[in-house]
């Protein structure tokens, strides 16, 4: 405020000034928390950055293809031509590895935003319309709680199919609680403040309360769920992959590629062991990373998700 | 209480309603024709058509479920496809196995996440806080058929001190049965007893930040009095919900673990029944474990409304 003091301005140009002060500010200290945490969020940064390269650039990084076979190469160890090997139809490794990367970030996103659009629309919903609406999406969410995601998930694979969009919409699906049960409780406690009573009595557009007032005041805990979510898609596609239920055999997902190599365990774990290994690094960072992410967005939300 | 009681068994029940209607409409959703599928390909339309008559597909969608449900009721599940015996006589025999798996799991979590959580929350900040919180988030980011794959790696094929899979009923044998099922409860428990953990940990810290604790402090009550006997006591109410909800976690695990140690349980047949188009298997099972959970978490609420009177006046 004071660095404003004593210039020729008039109040519109003041607040002008001081919203940008504070936005600038809000930055500097998210940046602070979010990089100063000490070398493991670091290391699981550079981790997950390493990740969305390879998943991205995976086919200019190799001369293989993931699907195409040569039973001559079959079972090779590591080598010159191939750095990991070969798995049991003569695939090399480290490519359906990095292809891999690219179906578990693909669907661990896509399924989490499809879980957040519905689920915090539902909770807006609910938190803002009256009883009835509410009791009735509650219910409804708890009744899809009793059912364990992967169960739920195995069920809808089995009738929508397995591409990597539909797996992705029934991942989706079932983390659609999670977000309806945080936005609700969120939204209950906003609609008590007083700018949401003023716009209620100038006669605000329902709608425009909804998504101009309440849902701006959700957006730290969204993105939160966003981040730890991911994590939790990943884990639910990696599962049923492994289960051989929606993704299967040629696509190289990295639970359909663990499942194989388990057939091979005892003469060669890597098959089994380096998609396991990218799995649990890119799940482990994912939620390192959105640790960082909540501390530096919103620190009171430590612990509550 | 009586109130309170009456009306989450009421919410239990709707949810029950919802449930079903769920696993009801997974035998209309599925492909195929469940009566074709029934009786195979070669049959012929005639057999196929009257079998269709008995399962009741010509009726009205509401008709069916109504007879579904009084099937159900009568304990009548149809029969399976694929092994052509009755749903629950399968049931019956597949499920003491995952039960038995998934007690002995919540039997090992629950008192290691509260134990290493209260350890956290007492110690934060210092050494053993941030190892066990280190740990915990590694666990919390490895998939159960990693964690089980991990293990057989090093328990079964380098120190060959477990055995690689299997499954021994206790009865049958009780040491067998314990030291096969070491490691699938281990897969099992280690996901839940980190959950736990990051939960205890914060409950914890939460009341021992309470004026409460500051009083009991201030009065001069020595720290482990004002720990265990004034902090923990509220802490630890919030944990039992959470217990509930790791029923499901638990049956989810459960189908990997059973694939992954070849344990003939009730998640290895809803697998292999999903891919053998066992669609009467697929919604009996799916609705069995629903009704599970749905049970844990109304006990849980249950003993929460007896433990703590607040929730029994928010219900009002």
């Amino acid at each position: 405020m004071s660095e404003h003091l004593g210039k020729d301005i008039t109040m519109e140009e003041w607040v002008k000034l001081e919203s940008k002060r504070r936005r600038k500010d809000a930055a500097k200290q998210f940046f602070r928390i979010f990089f100063g945490r000490g070398w493991l969020s670091k290391c699981c940064l550079v981790v997950l950055v390493v990740f969305i390269l390879a998943a991205v650039f995976c086919p200019l990084l190799t001369v293989y293809s993931p699907y195409e076979q040569s039973l001559i190469d079959a079972l090779q160890g590591p080598s010159r031509e191939h750095l990991l090997g070969t798995d049991n139809l003569g695939r090399d490794l480290l490519t359906r590895t990095m292809y891999g990367a690219r179906i578990s970030l693909c669907t661990g996103l896509l399924s989490s935003l499809i879980a957040m659009v519905i689920g915090v629309t539902l909770g807006l919903i609910a938190g803002y319309f009256g009883k009835f609406v509410s009791g009735v999406i509650m219910r409804v969410v708890d009744a899809q709680l009793s059912i364990p995601p992967l169960i739920l998930t195995m069920c809808l694979a089995a009738i929508f199919g397995g591409s990597i969009l539909s797996i992705s919409i029934i991942i989706g699906i079932s983390s659609v609680p999670m977000y309806v049960r945080m936005v609700y409780g969120q939204v209950l406690s906003l609609r008590e403040n007083d700018y949401v009573a003023a716009a209620d009595l100038i006669g605000q557009n329902k709608l425009k309360i909804m998504f101009k007032h309440l849902l701006p005041n959700c957006f730290a805990t969204i993105i939160v769920l966003f981040t730890g979510n991911v994590g939790i898609s990943i884990m639910i596609e990696a599962g049923l992959a492994y289960l051989g239920i929606g993704i299967t055999a040629p696509t190289p997902a990295w639970g359909t590629m663990v499942s194989e190599g388990y057939n091979y365990f005892m003469f060669k774990p890597a098959l089994a062991l380096v998609p396991g290994i990218a799995l649990m690094l890119l799940i482990i960072s994912l939620n390192i990373v959105g640790d960082g992410l909540r501390d530096a967005l919103d620190p009171r939300l430590r612990g509550k998700l | 209480m009586a109130n309170y009681i009456i009306r989450r068994i009421a919410i239990s029940l709707l949810i029950v309603f919802i449930v079903s209607v769920f696993s009801f409409s997974l035998l209309q959703l599925m492909p195929g024709d469940p009566a074709r599928l029934a009786l195979g390909y070669e049959a012929s339309e005639e057999d196929v058509q009257s079998l269709r008559e008995e399962m009741n597909l010509d009726k009205p969608i509401v008709t069916q479920y109504l007879l579904w449900v009084k099937d159900l009721v009568h304990g009548d599940l149809g029969d399976s496809f694929i092994y052509k015996r009755p749903v629950n006589e399968i049931l019956a025999e597949r499920l003491p196995r995952t039960v038995n798996i998934g007690v002995l799991a919540l039997l090992v979590s629950i008192p290691m996440g509260v134990i290493i959580g209260v350890t956290c929350a007492v110690k934060r900040g210092k050494f053993a806080d941030q190892i066990l919180t280190f740990l915990m988030t590694v666990s919390m980011g490895m998939p159960v058929f990693w964690v089980g794959i991990l293990g057989i790696l090093v328990f079964a094929i380098w120190l060959q001190v477990l055995p690689i899979q299997g499954y021994v009923a206790p009865t049958q044998d009780f040491g067998q049965f314990l030291l096969k099922a070491v490691l699938p409860v281990f897969c099992m428990s280690l996901g839940m007893t980190a959950g736990l953990t990051r939960q205890t940990r914060t409950n914890v810290l939460d009341s021992i930040n309470q004026d409460y604790v500051l009083t009991a402090r201030a009065n001069g009550l020595p720290e482990s009095s004002v720990i265990y006997k004034h902090a923990l006591k509220n802490a630890l109410i919030p944990v039992v919900t959470i217990i509930g909800m790791q029923v499901r976690i638990v049956v989810g695990g459960s189908l990997l673990v059973e694939q992954l140690f070849n344990i003939p349980g009730l998640g290895s047949l809803l697998t292999t029944a999903l891919n053998n188009r066992d669609y009467m298997i697929v919604q009996n099972c799916t609705l069995l474990i629903s009704l599970f959970t749905v049970g844990a978490n109304l006990l849980v609420d249950i003993v929460y409304g007896f433990v703590d009177p607040r929730i029994r006046a928010k219900m009002r």
